[in-house]
């Protein structure tokens, strides 16, 4: 037999490999140069090129590593350029935050820069992979560099502590999800996601079980109840720059695959993975919400919120299994999140004048007038993040909560209004304490040029979608109907 | 559709059996003549002395790691060879590529120091 | 002439004023005091009164056009292409939005200027203006917007103000070592939530109801349902529309029971006059409390068709939700109006007052007349925002008066307590003359504006029939007595008699800044009721000397729906008084007087401070019992039994009953214990205790990950573990079902 090497387009996966390549560039570099500024602007550099590549592939459907016969391995689609933005952005925004920080924290180290860019790397993998062994590469790709990021702040136990949880944990699940596949792949004999879904026939026990077995591998990345429990110590062990990225990146990564996999792969199942979907985002809802409320620690309290968010994103996914819309309000949704998380991290960073302290609401107090810029940004925020309008967190949750009523899932909809009206007592009690004390802090506020660019892009972006998200809206359609293949899905 | 659940049912009531059969047979087999040697850890003729838990130089995992990840590179690096005739120079690319990659981790780690044992 | 094209501008100018002083402000006030004042202050009060301006050109264009509303679009904001859903940012300019953005830039501009001199020498001042003018843009969004969820931005804005100015002196204690203020502004934020949700719910079951927000929208196609009378598909079932429309009308009046202070939620107000006197003023006085009472109005054709639908009366037995709407306002109006009798606060009895005469308004939109309530709603904002900014004055007064004294030996005193005043109007002329005007205007004595505007409801009350209108007809007269009494016993207590304090001896008038708006106000207050002054004679329409009549009602039937469907006779409107009548006026009248004279009376020489249970109607001597053998029957019946019926609706209904056991306790606790319960035990020690209990039955399954981890990730480990198994249970039955 003649072999035939498969059809490579590099290009299309130029976004990866420029974060990629940065990355190994920076491994070699660190030999011979340990100045940390040239590494910043480096991998800024390295992520804004990515960004550039990316958005220039939007309106185009792409697919590479071909195998003769067979479906590509990777695609680049509106859907995965819309992700990848999202991505890069928060990579950048990471950075923006991060400036200041790591340079008082003396974490400033090359490897900081490296593992981000391969992390984002395999975050980037996790949407444009198109066959269930890449998912999982992209996933370990994309996992392993966190794992070592939570624990970089070696000097304090509860980074490391958090680091060996996250590890543990994240391989456990990896465990699982891999099961998945293999149960996957002994149902259809196939692992690409086109295959399954030509082959795949509804209610084979196999498959089923696979489905449920990648159901826990995704939604312990994207911290779903009952897979949520690592995400509170985790988020607070780990240095806040590295958790302000975990939460987005992720996040965002793990819904990429989720959808994909679900709605390219699976729509046979859809009526089974829809009903738990529904449940899970009803469980993440309520405990998200309702734990998040007793918590004084700021990052303990983003982290059980960060959760709730993932229930919001989950409706949205449960309701993909019935019209593609949804899809839509998933991706505005994660627009919205990114902008308002990664704004309310910085403003975390900001006064956390040493390495986990400043960190408890106590911190917060009086804020307003030591510094109303900060405090008034953190009020927007907060207000996105609990859905008042005009931000973009409403505009979000009104998409999710609109498509979650056009597929019926209206109980979970209205699980969703309570949650996110309980969801106002603990958001609002930080503003409570910027606004209605008098603080006796005299720590200084750590707001250098990086971190306002970044707050006041986080800041515009947040109400930005609040004012004007139908264009934004049309624009997350568009990343959904211009992919044919969530449509067959849908 | 319930048929096909059976089979998962019988392969998990089975899968067990397999192993659990084969260290069954073995200790049903075996003759049984324990001595104080035979009852070490390392059956290898060297004493074990102390205890296992303690703290060993982290340096042992790096260079573990280092060795696990140059191991594997040669697993590929194997087939490639056998079927160079068929493959022709698209293998050549990718596994220069591959190895290259490769080579960088190690020129991090060396530059990093930490091949230096301290 | 129109200028729609200028209506953004309504929203730009407060935008304009919060910038500037949220973020330069406070720069120009350190530099200098005195310069930097007048600059942020004259600032913030100049982009109120060119929204001002602005609405009247509105009004003017409005007058021009025919009345015809006309929405200017602003621009997109949320779009659905593929579903054909679009809630663009657009402005509904007609006579009802006109007529709520006239109240609220006029009275708020008068209180700016108020403001400057009474916010003077607060340390932050620039930051309280940037706070008013925020305030003034979300409630311009919210009488402005063309949809429910415009309305519903405003809604969450203002509630965001209000949250914030009632806690502006955050860090204030109080004798007791309570944060008065901070708890206050918590209560309102916590209370208003639960209104909120009503609003959420209500907007979301419009829109499936109705599939559109726009008002235009929503009422047209809720009148072709209504016509039709087919049942809507919700939820894959079958509901009547007369459900649909009163589960929507109910959850309105939820949120308006937030809002406006209303029974059950009416808690959080009289808390809420701890934030600084303008505040009061505007806020918790004039306007954004009468933002339910313009939800019901603008949603009145749902309502009127609530009241028609048969399917409604299944819900609710026998009472539909605007006859609710109305029950709810008069309680409420009667049961404030008590409460008003027993308090010493200045501004207390002002509070509560406010809370009575919201519950008019509620009461009266409730029973279909729509007008009556927004006329009730401006005259009220009229002398209501008069007598808080001039009760601020005599606060002002007092406390420069307890300045003077050199002997500051009780550090415990009040300038609010009533007790301690008396007699200033000798001191504060023009403060009494303005106050006694408002009192008056409230207490409904002709020819103040309170007395045709509260007629007019009463009016509606009596002259239709039915069960419901005669019970909420008694209990309006009621509170409209104890109104005047109260009213009565406040300016003789504050303004007549002798000082019983030093501090009132010594009180000074307050600056020209604080007393011209004052008088402004005043004349608004005299004046008003020409603005829907009803006919004497039984003619329609009739123009007398170039002054037409019923002028509020003629400009509101423009935008009132249900007054269109009159017309073609789908929808019956409840009788609208268009004659005065003379009874009820007369009666009134008669009532108010008398119980003014009678609060005079009776409240002759209070007792000072230093009597620890003070009791206004003791010592009581009135002149008929020196003549008539009514002394013993006076103050051994009367007095006791008065004094008993006033302290137990202050202190067992709305203190114990609403205050502490509904909302402390209910609420409140048991919020707090749910999230006690729910974080402590189902996420540590419930999952991590089921978790543990299977951790110990499979201890030998387990022992190996026992072995190697340890702390708490065996538990998070068979957690997940638990979820993947209980995952495939699930997939098992969705196949097998």
């Amino acid at each position: 037999m003649d072999f035939q090497p498969p059809i490579i387009n590099l290009l299309i996966v130029a976004p990866l490999l420029i974060t990629m390549g940065a990355g190994l560039f920076l491994m070699l570099l660190n030999i011979f140069c340990k100045r940390d500024g040239v590494y910043y602007w480096l991998t800024l550099a390295a992520i804004a090129a990515a960004l550039v590549q990316n958005v220039a592939m939007w309106g185009h459907e792409y697919g590479t590593f071909i195998a003769r016969g067979s479906y590509p391995m990777v695609v680049s689609d509106n859907f995965s350029v819309f992700l990848n933005s999202i991505l890069l952005l928060s990579g950048i925004g990471t950075l923006l935050i991060s400036r200041n920080y790591l340079h008082r924290t003396k974490l400033e180290r090359p490897e900081f820069y490296m593992l981000m860019l391969f992390s984002l790397s395999g975050m980037m993998m996790m949407g444009m992979a198109n066959d269930l062994i890449l998912v999982f590469v992209a996933l370990e790709l994309l996992s392993i560099p966190l794992y070592i990021m939570a624990g970089l702040a070696v000097s304090r136990d509860d980074s490391k502590e958090s680091a060996m949880k996250y590890f543990l944990l994240g391989a456990f699940s990896s465990g699982i999800f891999v099961y998945g596949i293999a149960l996957i792949y002994g149902a259809t004999g196939a692992t690409a996601l086109p295959a399954v879904y030509a082959v795949l026939e509804a209610g084979s026990p196999l498959a089923m079980a696979g489905t449920a077995f990648l159901m826990v591998g995704f939604a312990f990345k994207i911290g779903a109840v009952p897979f949520h429990m690592w995400t509170p110590d985790v988020y607070e062990g780990a240095p806040t720059v590295v958790t302000a990225f975990m939460s987005v990146g992720a996040k965002v990564a793990g819904f990429a695959a989720l959808l994909r996999v679900f709605t390219v792969a699976l729509p046979a199942m859809s009526d089974a993975w829809m009903g738990a979907l529904a449940l899970i985002a009803a469980l993440t809802l309520i405990i998200g919400n309702v734990v998040a409320l007793m918590q004084t620690n700021i990052k303990r309290m983003l982290g059980y919120s960060s959760i709730a968010h993932a229930g919001y994103l989950l409706i949205g996914v449960a309701a993909a299994g019935q019209h593609s819309e949804a899809v839509g309000s998933v991706l505005l949704y994660m627009l919205a999140y990114l902008f308002t998380t990664m704004g309310a991290f910085g403003v975390v960073i900001a006064l956390e004048h040493k390495l986990g302290e400043g960190i408890m609401l106590e911190d917060y107090k009086g804020l307003a007038k030591r510094n109303p810029w900060l405090s008034a940004a953190m009020l927007v925020f907060m207000l996105s993040l609990t859905g008042v309008p005009p931000t973009g967190g409403f505009s979000g949750k009104f998409y999710i909560f609109r498509s979650a009523v056009e597929a019926n899932l209206w109980w979970l909809a209205i699980i969703a209004i309570m949650t996110s009206v309980v969801s106002g007592y603990y958001y609002l009690r930080v503003v409570f304490y910027m606004y209605m004390f008098d603080g006796d802090r005299t720590e200084p506020v750590y707001a250098g040029t990086a971190l306002k660019t970044g707050l006041l892009i986080a800041l515009v972006g947040t109400l930005w979608l609040g004012f004007f998200p139908a264009g934004w809206f049309e624009l997350a359609y568009k990343a959904v109907i211009g992919t044919t293949q969530l449509l067959a899905g849908g | 559709m319930l048929d096909n659940w059976q089979f998962i049912a019988i392969f998990v009531l089975f899968a067990p059996l397999i192993p659990g059969a084969a260290i069954g047979a073995n200790w049903l087999l075996s003759p049984k003549k324990p001595n104080r040697i035979k009852q070490e850890t390392y059956e290898c003729g060297v004493e074990a002395v102390g205890s296992s838990w303690i703290q060993f130089k982290v340096q042992y995992y790096i260079y573990a790691l280092v060795f696990v990840v140059f191991d594997i590179e040669a697993v590929f690096l194997f087939p490639i060879a056998a079927a160079y005739g068929l493959l022709g120079a698209f293998a050549v690319v990718e596994i220069v590529l591959f190895v290259l990659i490769l080579v960088a981790a190690l020129a991090y780690t060396w530059g990093d120091g930490s091949l230096e044992w301290v | 002439m129109n200028a729609f094209g200028l209506a953004p501008l309504l929203l730009i100018f407060p935008v304009i004023g919060v910038l500037f002083n949220g973020l330069v402000g406070r720069k120009f006030v350190e530099a200098d005091r005195e310069i930097g004042e007048k600059w942020t202050g004259w600032f913030g009060t100049i982009m109120a009164f060119s929204a001002f301006a602005v609405a009247v050109s509105l009004f003017f264009s409005l007058q021009a056009n025919g009345h015809h509303a006309e929405v200017v679009h602003l621009f997109d904001w949320i779009n659905i292409p593929s579903a054909g859903f679009h809630v663009p940012w657009a402005m509904r300019i007609d006579t009802l939005s006109v007529t709520m953005m006239l109240v609220v830039t006029g009275v708020g501009s008068l209180i700016h200027i108020y403001a400057i001199g009474y916010m003077h020498g607060d340390k932050d001042f620039s930051r309280f203006f940037a706070y008013l003018n925020l305030f003034l843009f979300f409630m311009l969004i919210l009488v402005s917007g063309s949809s429910y969820l415009m309305l519903f931005v405003g809604w969450e804005g203002v509630g965001l103000c209000s949250f914030l100015l009632i806690g502006f002196w955050f860090s204030f204690v109080d004798k007791n070592g309570v944060w008065k203020n901070a708890n206050a502004a918590r209560k309102a934020f916590v209370v208003n939530r639960i209104g909120d949700f009503g609003i959420v719910l209500a907007v979301i079951l419009t829109f499936w109801a109705f599939g559109s927000l726009e008002f235009d929208v929503v009422f047209e196609t809720a009148l072709e349902m209504f016509k039709s009378k087919e049942p809507l598909l919700l939820f894959g079932q079958e509901v009547a529309f007369g459900s649909v429309v009163t589960a929507i009308t109910a959850l309105f009046l939820l949120g308006a029971t937030g809002k406006s202070a209303q029974i059950p939620l009416y808690v959080w107000l009289p808390d809420a006059m701890a934030g600084p006197t303008p505040v009061s003023a505007l806020i918790h006085a004039a306007t954004m409390v009468t933002s339910g009472i313009y939800l019901i109005v603008r949603s009145n054709t749902l309502f009127e068709m609530a009241r028609l639908s048969v399917g409604s009366e299944l819900l609710f037995g026998v009472i539909s939700t605007p006859d609710l709407v109305a029950l709810v306002g008069a309680s409420t109006a009667l049961l404030a109006g008590l409460i008003a009798f027993t308090q010493f606060d200045i501004k207390g009895v002002l509070a509560y007052s406010t809370v009575s005469q919201l519950g008019f308004m509620i009461a009266a939109v409730g029973m279909g007349a729509y007008v009556a309530g927004m006329f009730h709603l401006m005259m009220h904002a009229f002398f209501k925002a008069l007598l808080f900014m001039s009760a601020g004055s005599v606060i002002h007064g007092m406390e420069h008066g307890h300045h003077h004294l050199h002997d500051h030996d009780d550090d415990d005193f009040d300038p609010q307590d009533m007790r301690t005043m008396g007699g200033l109007r000798n001191r504060m002329n023009i403060t009494s003359v303005v106050y006694i005007i408002g009192a008056l205007a409230l207490a409904g004595i002709v020819p103040l504006a309170g007395f045709w505007s509260k007629d007019e409801i009463l009016a509606h009350a009596s002259a239709n029939d039915g069960g419901i209108f005669t019970a909420v007809y008694v209990m309006l007269v009621i509170a409209a007595i104890s109104t005047a009494f109260y009213m009565g016993r406040q300016l003789k207590m504050v303004f007549f008699g002798e000082p019983r304090h030093a501090a009132a001896a010594h009180a000074e008038e307050s600056s020209n800044l604080m007393t011209y708006p004052l008088i402004a106000l005043a004349a608004l207050a005299i004046v008003g009721g020409l603005a829907n002054l009803p006919h004497f004679a039984a003619e329609h329409g009739a123009e007398a000397g170039g002054f037409s009549y019923l002028a509020l009602e003629h400009w509101l039937e423009h935008s009132l729906h249900a007054f269109e469907l009159t017309e073609e006779h789908v929808l019956h409107m409840p009788h609208t008084p268009i004659q005065i009548q003379w009874s009820v006026a007369i009666i009134s009248t008669i009532l108010a007087v008398g119980s003014i004279s009678l609060a005079f009376f009776v409240i002759y020489k209070d007792t000072s401070k230093a009597n620890s249970a003070p009791d206004p109607l003791q010592k009581t001597p009135i002149w008929w019992t020196s003549v008539l053998p009514l002394n013993t029957l006076y103050m051994d019946y009367f007095i006791p039994a008065f004094n008993r019926m006033a302290k137990w609706v202050a202190i067992s209904l709305d203190w114990v009953f609403w205050h502490d056991f509904v909302h402390n306790r209910l609420v409140r606790d048991m919020f707090v214990t749910f999230a006690a319960f729910t974080s402590s035990v189902l996420d540590q020690k419930g999952v991590d205790g089921i978790v543990n209990g299977v951790a110990s039955t499979t201890r030998r399954l387990s022992g190996f990950l026992r072995q190697t981890e340890s702390g708490y990730v065996r538990s998070y480990a068979l957690s997940i573990f638990m979820g993947a198994v209980l995952l495939v249970i699930y997939f098992m039955f969705a196949t097998a079902g």
